[in-house]
């Protein structure tokens, strides 16, 4: 299971908003680079339809595989109260050749897309793992090198926590509690719901870059 | 109607309300005192029968006048009358004005006329209207007042309410001074957060009280310069615009504040937010007192990670190791100051500049950007994250206690959090410390072209983590494993030639972790066969780079011994150089040269050759006096130049083999240093060829590995015709070229000698049309066993001319004795005679045509055959000759002579030559 919360900012704010997750965090940024091939199961595969994702890390030298499936989200009038989104999330490290794989059991392409962004990942109560990222599209197959932001001038906030079913609450709590620490910047929403971006960003933003944002002090 | 009116004007003796305020204090009449009772007594002296008497006597008179009768009289008379009266009345009404000692006991009036009772009537009701008109606008007005004051307090008291869902209200009980202040007050300082015996002082800040202003809103008053806010920074890396500029929107908005307040217009809800914001900066401004605290406290507590080096009244700085110091100051925040924006900003200035004073140093301007480019983090993500541990670990924590257990021993907590400025501190010495490492890092992966740099998520803000790769190019495992059929051998080679060494930062230690990395037990072990061994090890900064180098040089140093390996050359793994054994003792070394400053790469190869005597020579090898020890620098060799270096000398095991050294090592020059090398190549033509004939020749007899080497002959002459064709072209390539057909010559005859189909095609590439540039003679040089053994010969040789048969010396038999045939003989000097003079023709015909490193080789290629049956013919002619005279010690003889002719013919010109057909002859 995974607890999540997305949001969105505009990109002459990111700079801001990464000078204050450095400080909440207190670690490295990691840079990202992700090609996101979502696939589709086939009309003769199992029972009901499933999507696989396959997310290839280009950051590292040598690109490696991970295949996520993302499951249904909680549901239930407890997790309508909490503002986060808690979802199965079966994730795993595979070799190469899982495209062609996926390819063999019947699984089709639906779209793929390209995360370029950065990561912040840090221990505050879980393991959050907050990614700052512009989605591009990819005008032709598999051309990593030739993607167009989807959406210019905007990119994608999520920041995402492994749980438990034992624990979830706890993770939860964890991830609004940072949320709140966002706020002025952006607002952090489940998934589906859009909250826009937030008026009071541009006057954090400026207050967050008022020395200069790195510049000399 | 005559009846008395009485009218008693005295005041009731009953206390009466004299006034109500308006707020509804109620005023009393002061007690009586004697002077006016008496006065009010005298005022009640009744002359009502001064006035009868006066009235009687008037009517006396006037009947009297009536008796005389004139005419006029009685008018005269009622006119004075009336004057009297008149002035009675007046007189009365004079008394009655100045002071009112006279009081109307009674007084008869005369009886009213009914309209005149009417008009009475009327004025009376026409008074009491007034007076109830008069009072009903006083009512009026003071019901008014009420609802207004009603109005303000509900305002107030709303607000306050609003103010209460978020803020702690208190009301004092104490009895308040003056009107209009109810006592409350908001108390900031969140008591439920702390111990009661707390670590915190109560801030003075801590409560707020709550005014009325005069329109009724909730007004909350601040000490001049109570909100200070907490700054951050790097000492020498400050400026103060960006501070003014942060605090003047403080300014701007206190203003605005201040504005509003007097604005009647201004709406409830906007006030209230006001007041709200206003507060929120001032709790924030009691967490930032309460942070600051906290910081003095552990800067004095303990000595982890942070040295107080300067200390002011509200000033701190810590020096956090390497070099950095940070300050963490409390500065006003301009709260509450009504003065123009100047004076701010000008305590600011005042709150800085002894900073300047304090270090002594004032950095140039470019010395700052150097000074923020070498690494220190954002300013203000570290105030975030200052106050974001404080918060997380005192504050949020203490609540959770409290909520959980309630009370607590407050010293266990204040033990708790004493690590947290340390935390802190050295969390941010270690950002820059990692910022500087992975500067290091990049450095020297820009500087090594193989090496790639991935950063690991560490989850941890004190550790960091990066992983070198070093991939082995693809195109080099192919061409390698091409024999091998299997792809899992193949993945697992893959897998096997990716080396990763990791560098975990950790606080301000940098470990190295990585493969095959070179320490000190693999320096004594030489185990070439322990490749999965990790090593870690700690370093500091400034020997990072060399290590990762080494780590990388080694790691390829190791690669290349397992690919020689794998080819079948034995070859040392020493330190960073890989030796082959050559002949005689002879060691060929391939030394990597590790040196993180330079720009154009920082590893960079060297080739080395030893004598056999070197062994110990090579503690110092780097001083470059010695005489037999050649050096070569190779320069920054790509992996796969690199590689293809290894299999020349995989691919010609016969050159490492054969008793000449300089060939060896004119062919492993040629192969990787071009340029120097090709000069020799070009002079040294003729002892090439001469290699490859032997080359060939003893490849002859490996039997199976035949295959192979042929495969990695031709690559390497591929390899060597690629590289060709990015060399100077005026110089290098007619050499390039010479070479390339000396190679391919050599190549295509050790196929033809298994057996293969020759096509030869490979002869006729245009070698023609470039020119030649002469170069200078490179002395031969032998060495000892070589001389011996020449030296051996040429004794041995001498010997036997000399000596004979015992009895005369050779010449004289070769002329006079009877015994020897004389035919045979004559017929196998002319044999030889002809081989010189075939030698003689081959080269003159290539001299001519001025090709004669091309054109020799061909030629002598077609002759060939024919030389060594006359070879041949005239061996066995000499034997059958003089046969007679040594009978089976001739053959010796013969070998000792030839070989003697060997040693001696390199120093004639053309002497190459029949050496080069003798060796095929005995062979």
């Amino acid at each position: 299971m995974e607890c999540v919360v997305q949001g969105i900012i505009e990109t002459q704010h990111v700079e801001a908003l990464e000078i204050l997750l450095q400080g909440l965090c207190g670690v490295h940024r990691e840079r990202l680079r992700i090609h996101e091939i979502c696939l589709k199961s086939g009309p003769n595969l199992g029972v009901v339809a499933s999507e696989v994702r396959l997310l290839c890390d280009l950051e590292q030298p040598e690109p490696t595989w991970t295949v996520r499936h993302i499951g249904g989200a909680m549901r239930g009038a407890g997790a309508e109260q909490i503002s986060v989104l808690v979802r199965t999330m079966v994730e795993s490290k595979a070799s190469k050749n899982v495209l062609r794989l996926f390819y063999a059991l019947g699984y089709k392409l639906d779209h793929e897309l390209l995360r370029v962004g950065f990561a912040f990942l840090f221990q505050r109560g879980a393991q959050i793992t907050v990614t700052v990222s512009s989605i591009n599209k990819m005008l032709k197959l598999h051309a990593t090198d030739e993607a167009v932001p989807v959406t210019p001038g905007i990119q994608l906030v999520e920041v995402t926590a492994p749980a438990s079913s034992e624990n979830y609450t706890e993770v939860v709590a964890a991830v609004s509690s940072f949320c709140e620490y966002l706020a002025p910047l952006l607002h952090l929403s489940k998934p589906g719901i859009s909250t826009g971006v937030v008026p009071t960003a541009a006057a954090a933003a400026a207050s967050l870059m008022s020395d200069g944002g790195g510049t000399t002090l | 109607m005559d009846e008395k009116l009485q009218i008693s004007l005295d005041k009731l003796p009953v206390k009466r309300l004299e006034a109500i305020e308006e707020n509804g204090a109620e005023r009393f009449p002061s007690d009586v005192e004697y002077d006016e009772k008496r006065l009010s007594l005298i005022r009640r002296i009744d002359f009502a029968w001064a006035i009868e008497k006066d009235d009687k006597k008037k009517q006396k008179k006037s009947s009297k006048e009536t008796s005389t009768p004139w005419q006029w009289q009685s008018m005269v008379e009622n006119l004075q009358l009336a004057q009297q009266e008149l002035t009675v009345v007046l007189d009365l009404i004079h008394t009655v004005e100045t002071n009112d000692a006279v009081t109307v006991a009674s007084m008869t009036r005369p009886k009213p006329l009914p309209n005149e009772v009417l008009s009475d009537l009327a004025i009376a009701a026409a008074t009491k209207l007034q007076c109830f008109r008069h009072l009903g606008k006083y009512f009026k007005q003071s019901a008014k007042a009420l609802e207004q004051q009603i109005a303000r307090e509900a305002r107030f008291y709303g607000a306050l309410i609003r103010l209460q869902q978020n803020w702690k209200v208190k009301r004092q009980r104490v009895a308040v001074s003056s009107s209009g202040n109810e006592g409350f007050t908001f108390d900031l300082f969140d008591n439920t957060l702390h111990d009661p015996a707390s670590v915190f002082r109560p801030s003075s800040l801590s409560m707020v009280r709550v005014d009325h202003d005069p329109a009724g809103m909730l007004a909350i008053n601040l000490p001049q310069n109570s909100c200070r806010s907490l700054q951050f920074g790097f000492v020498g890396a400050h400026s103060c615009d960006g501070i003014e500029s942060s605090k003047m929107k403080i300014h701007s908005s206190v203003q605005h504040q201040s504005m509003e307040t007097e604005k009647e217009s201004v709406s409830d809800d906007e006030s209230v937010r006001e007041t709200h914001s206003l507060l929120r900066e001032v709790h924030q401004a009691i967490f930032y007192d309460q942070v600051f605290d906290l910081v003095n406290r552990e800067a004095f507590n303990q000595s982890l990670g942070a040295n107080v080096t300067g200390i002011r009244e509200n000033y701190l700085q810590l020096s956090i190791g390497q070099g950095n110091s940070v300050f963490i100051s409390l500065v006003p925040s301009g709260q509450g100051d009504q003065t123009v924006n100047g004076a701010g900003t000008q305590d600011l200035e005042n709150a800085i500049l002894p900073l300047d004073s304090l270090e002594g140093v004032k950095l140039p301007e470019e010395k700052q950007d150097t000074f923020n480019k070498s690494g220190l983090p954002n300013r203000m993500s570290c105030e975030i994250y200052l106050q974001q541990i404080f918060l997380e670990h005192v504050f949020v924590r203490a609540m959770d206690k409290h909520v959980s257990t309630g009370t607590r021993v407050s010293g266990q907590q204040g033990k708790e959090h004493s690590g947290l400025l340390g935390h802190f501190c050295m969390s941010l010495a270690h950002r820059i410390f990692s910022n500087k490492v992975l500067v290091e890092l990049e450095n020297v992966v820009s500087g090594v072209p193989y090496l790639q740099l991935a950063s690991n998520p560490t989850w941890n803000s004190r550790t960091s983590s990066w992983t070198l790769f070093m991939k082995i190019p693809e195109s080099i495992l192919n061409a390698n494993c091409r024999t091998q059929t299997s792809e899992l051998n193949n993945m697992k080679n893959i897998a096997k030639y990716l080396f990763r060494s990791k560098v975990v930062v950790t606080d301000d230690c940098i470990n190295v972790e990585g493969e095959g990395a070179p320490n000190l037990i693999g320096l004594f072990k030489e185990n070439t066969q322990e490749r999965s061994s990790m090593n870690r090890y700690d370093c500091d900064l400034a020997d990072l780079p060399v290590i990762i180098l080494q780590q990388v040089a080694s790691q390829i140093i190791r690669w290349l011994q397992e690919e020689a390996l794998m080819v079948g050359i034995k070859v040392n793994r020493d330190f960073l150089c890989l030796s082959f054994e050559l002949e005689q003792g002879e060691t060929l070394s391939l030394l990597a040269h590790v040196d993180p400053e330079d720009a154009q790469g920082c590893i960079s190869w060297w080739l080395i050759m030893e004598d056999g005597l070197a062994e110990e020579r090579k503690l110092h090898m780097d001083i470059s006096d010695g005489s037999s020890e050649y050096r070569k620098f190779l320069g920054h060799l790509s992996l796969d130049v690199l590689h293809s270096t290894l299999m020349d000398v995989n691919s010609n095991p016969i050159s490492l083999r054969s008793e000449d050294k300089q060939h060896s090592q004119l062919f492993l020059f040629g192969k990787d240093e071009l340029e120097g090398l090709l000069l020799i190549y070009k002079k040294r033509i003729g002892v090439l060829r001469k290699q490859i004939v032997r080359v060939k020749v003893r490849q002859n007899n490996v039997g199976l590995k035949n295959s192979k080497h042929s495969f990695l002959w031709r690559r390497s002459i591929l390899d060597l015709r690629s590289e060709m064709g990015s060399m100077e072209e005026n110089f290098i390539p007619p050499i390039g070229l010479a070479i390339e057909e000396v190679l391919s010559g050599g190549y295509m005859r050790q196929r033809h000698s298994q057996g293969y189909a020759s096509s030869g095609d490979d002869l006729e590439d245009d070698a023609c049309s470039r020119l030649r540039t002469p170069s200078p003679p490179i002395p031969r040089v032998w060495s000892r066993i070589e001389i011996m053994e020449n030296v051996l010969w040429l004794v041995s040789a001498a010997f036997i001319v000399y000596y004979g048969d015992r009895n005369s010396n050779m010449i004289y038999l070769l002329w006079h004795d009877e015994r020897i045939r004389r035919m045979p003989l004559y017929i196998g000097m002319a044999c030889v005679a002809m081989n010189i003079m075939i030698f003689c023709y081959t080269s003159m015909l290539a001299w001519s045509s001025r090709r004669f490193d091309e054109k020799w080789e061909v030629t002598s290629i077609s002759a060939l055959p024919f030389v060594t049956l006359l070879g041949l013919i005239s061996f066995c002619f000499f034997s059958f000759a003089l046969w007679p005279i040594w009978s089976f010690l001739t053959l010796p003889l013969l070998f000792t002579l030839f070989m003697a002719c060997m040693v001696v013919f390199p120093y004639f010109i053309i002497g190459t030559f029949r050496s080069q057909n003798d060796v095929l002859r005995t062979d």
